[in-house]
């Protein structure tokens, strides 16, 4: 086996992740003072997947790009070695009659990253959607949001390009994306079931006790752009290395949760450039919604969107930034497992 | 039979497409004279090369998983020769290249690169940028090719694929020269099909005779129409899906349309960027010379033609630009008609089905089954009676 040899992307990676640990260790008793030898050498040994230089000779040649490629590298080297259990069946779903009967016959549809999640806790408590004229609620981000997270759910299933771009095609058709759009769900099942058993929710804690289901709520998994970036990447970057199911599982099961934990979001907006078209689909929707008369439980989500920019940082310096502490956080994670191994 | 392996790195635009086409239509009268050229599919290599060096490229990595390692495991079990061609490879990094050194296992190692001078080939390269959807412009492009740091996302592509002795060094460093073969390009009035003979001579294909099929011009576009793709990139590109963009916009109008506009002024290079890539040829055919690699053709073949003509494309005519318009929605017209009479004759198709459904619908025989299932259904008895009749006839036509 030949040795693998090290750019000096490698080399700049790991002596900014040593940096940032340093950093950290000064203010934490708990940090290491530096990546583990493990991290280290899986840094040095990166493979460097997808477009871009090859191993280079000096420090001033390395772009903040290289440098999440090679941290991207990385993320995807570690993902795709592991082996997945099988996912666990479903729980079993009630009979015909026992649907029929019950009381708490419901839809949650709307934003997927709200939604799903619920959906699921609700099932595991033994209340499964369905049933005849079910009440249905649609959970509604604030429009920011709701961009952001029909974006991050699209990238957990299949492959997007980045967040700015997406925006782009949706802004030239003049149109929302549909998992984005509450009214257009809303009408979907008003449809379906009749516009009196259609409730628009923009407030999540309230799901139990529209439902009359007590149910402790699953948090929500948020991401600022940078992470949601370094996911996106990540995914692209898993594509040639495993199917699309395991793909989507590596993603949203060992990824997004740390992510989720080292760069949750703080507050969801927009490009700049994409600002006015989402004004304009804001006063529409805004304006439909008024006019099909949903209640709505919870802030208007037309309405008070925050409006601050988009970062202004490039997509790779932000990438680069939670990548950097996503390997420190998981580097501690594992240090701490073997002490507590250790100590049994 | 030796076992070896002739591994084609690159680069592109150096007549790749072509010499890939005659080998994988010669499959079996190559592999009749011991000479395996492994690939079910015409881009089995490329999607290897992707899968080596964890490319996406619009969607088709997905069908990549695991090419590599089939691909030379094939190397492996053949017992003679086999050639594996593709110009992406030339971007293998070194970490890359040892992997896939590695899997060919005992193999011999022949590399061949195919190389063309910088003046041709950087702007053929901008050109295939923008029939890509790439919307920088002629000057960008030379300037970020120009940055001494080449951290750009366009310079670290093309020098990655274009910087010759860097992909010998990263590709050959570990071969005896003599086992490196460099395939030069001939300049522009060569002998039609003297670069295939050079090839013949790289991959060992003298004594076979091979159906060459045609020789397919290398598509280029003159300034105007390179002009009017750009400014339709940067219109279609948020709404036109690289399924629709490949075939209305590069095949219909770029390839088929635009490529017949030949009294177009050709791009070139700016006079000082010519100057400056000329001097880059030169070094390069210094190197090559003193590594002593198996030239075929001639260093000379870097040395690019004199400056000509430049046509920048700030400063074409708009006359002309137009005038390609009018070709491309001509064009688009004529297919437009061709999918209009395809949509009808589909739907006369469809209809037709439509009333052969409904006249056996109309057999009493089957309503009689159909109203005999529906109050079946109605009931526990009749649905289990509906599902122990399935299960006897054997068939999967249960309700979902």
């Amino acid at each position: 086996m030949s040795v693998r040899p090290v750019g000096a992307q490698h080399r700049e990676l790991l002596r900014r992740v040593t940096e940032t640990a340093s950093g950290s260790a000064s203010g934490t008793a708990s940090a290491a003072a530096g990546p583990s030898a493990g991290l280290a050498e899986e840094i040095l040994t990166a493979d460097l997947i997808g477009r871009g230089s090859p191993e280079l000779d000096t420090a001033d040649q390395v772009s903040e790009r290289e440098l999440a490629r090679v941290a991207v590298s990385v993320l995807v080297g570690r993902l795709a070695a592991v082996t997945l259990p099988p996912s666990p069946p479903p729980p079993a779903a009630p009979g015909r009659l026992a649907r029929a009967l019950s009381r708490r016959r419901y839809r949650l549809v709307g934003d997927p990253i709200l939604a799903d999640p619920i959906r699921r806790a609700l099932v595991e408590a033994g209340h499964h959607p369905g049933g005849r004229r079910p009440t249905v609620l649609v959970l509604a981000s604030s429009l920011p949001t709701a961009l952001q997270h029909a974006h991050l759910s699209r990238v957990l299933e299949a492959g997007l390009p980045e967040f700015a771009s997406w925006l782009d095609s949706w802004a030239a058709r003049d149109r929302m994306p549909p998992r984005a759009d509450p009214l257009a769900a809303a009408d979907r099942w008003a449809a379906l079931v009749g516009a009196s058993r259609v409730r628009l929710v923009s407030d999540p804690s309230l799901v139990p006790e529209l439902l009359r289901i007590p149910l402790r709520l699953p948090d929500p998994v948020t991401l600022d752009p940078g992470a949601a970036e370094l996911l996106r990447r990540v995914g692209a970057g898993l594509r040639t290395r495993v199917d699309p199911p395991t793909r989507s599982r590596l993603l949203t099961e060992l990824l997004l949760p740390p992510l989720a934990e080292v760069a949750p979001a703080a507050g969801a907006s927009v490009p700049r450039r994409h600002q006015a078209w989402l004004d304009t689909q804001a006063a529409c929707i805004g304006a439909g919604l008024a006019a099909a008369g949903y209640p709505v439980h919870g802030p208007d989500p037309t309405e008070h969107y925050p409006t601050e920019h988009y970062p202004t940082e490039s997509a790779s310096a932000a990438v680069l930034t939670v990548a950097v502490r996503l390997l420190l956080a998981l580097d501690q994670d594992s240090a701490d497992q073997t002490t507590r191994g250790a100590t049994r | 039979m030796s076992k070896r392996v002739i591994l084609h790195v690159g680069t592109p635009k150096t007549g790749t497409s072509y010499a890939q086409d005659v080998l994988f239509r010669n499959q079996r009268i190559l592999a009749g004279r011991g000479i395996s050229y492994p690939a079910d599919r015409h881009d089995a290599h490329f999607l290897a090369a992707l899968d080596l060096m964890g490319l996406t490229w619009g969607g088709l990595e997905a069908e990549a998983v695991g090419a590599w390692d089939a691909l030379a495991s094939r190397v492996r079990s053949w017992s003679g020769t086999t050639i594996i061609s593709h110009e992406i490879l030339a971007h293998a990094s070194r970490g890359q290249v040892a992997r896939a050194l590695e899997s060919f296992g005992e193999t011999e190692v022949h590399l061949v690169i195919s190389v063309r001078d910088l003046v041709r080939q950087i702007p053929a390269e901008w050109q295939e940028n923008v029939k890509h959807r790439a919307v920088v412009g002629y000057q960008q492009f030379l300037e970020q090719l120009r940055d001494p740091r080449r951290d750009s996302r366009i310079a670290a592509w093309f020098w990655a694929v274009q910087d010759v002795p860097d992909i010998l060094d990263r590709w050959g460093s570990g071969l005896p020269p003599e086992r490196v073969h460099v395939v030069t390009v001939p300049p522009k009035g060569a002998p039609r099909g003297e670069l295939w003979q050079r090839f013949i001579t790289a991959f060992g294909l003298a004594e076979v005779n091979l159906d060459l099929g045609e020789e397919r011009a290398n598509v280029s576009l003159g300034v105007p129409e390179t002009v009017l793709l750009r400014r339709i990139n940067q219109q279609v590109n948020p709404v036109l899906a690289p399924p629709d963009y490949r075939p209305l916009v590069r095949e219909l109008l770029a390839h088929q349309t635009w490529s017949k506009r030949t009294d177009s002024p050709r791009l070139a290079l700016p006079p000082d960027a010519h100057a400056w890539a000329a001097g880059l040829c030169a070094d390069w055919a210094r190197v090559l010379a003193e590594r002593g690699y198996d030239v075929i053709g001639s260093l000379d073949d870097l040395t690019p033609a004199a400056a000509g003509d430049f046509t920048a494309p700030e400063e074409v005519l708009e006359r002309d630009v137009s005038d390609a318009g009018v070709d491309a929605i001509q064009a688009l017209l004529i297919e437009a008609a061709r999918l209009r009479r395809r949509e009808e004759e589909l739907l006369g198709e469809l209809a037709e089905s439509h009333a052969a459904l409904q006249r056996s619908y109309l057999r009493p025989s089957y309503r009689f089954r159909e109203r005999l299932v529906r109050m079946l259904d109605r009931s526990n008895t009749g649905q289990r009676l509906l599902g122990a009749y399935r299960g006897l006839r054997g068939r999967n036509s249960r309700s979902a």
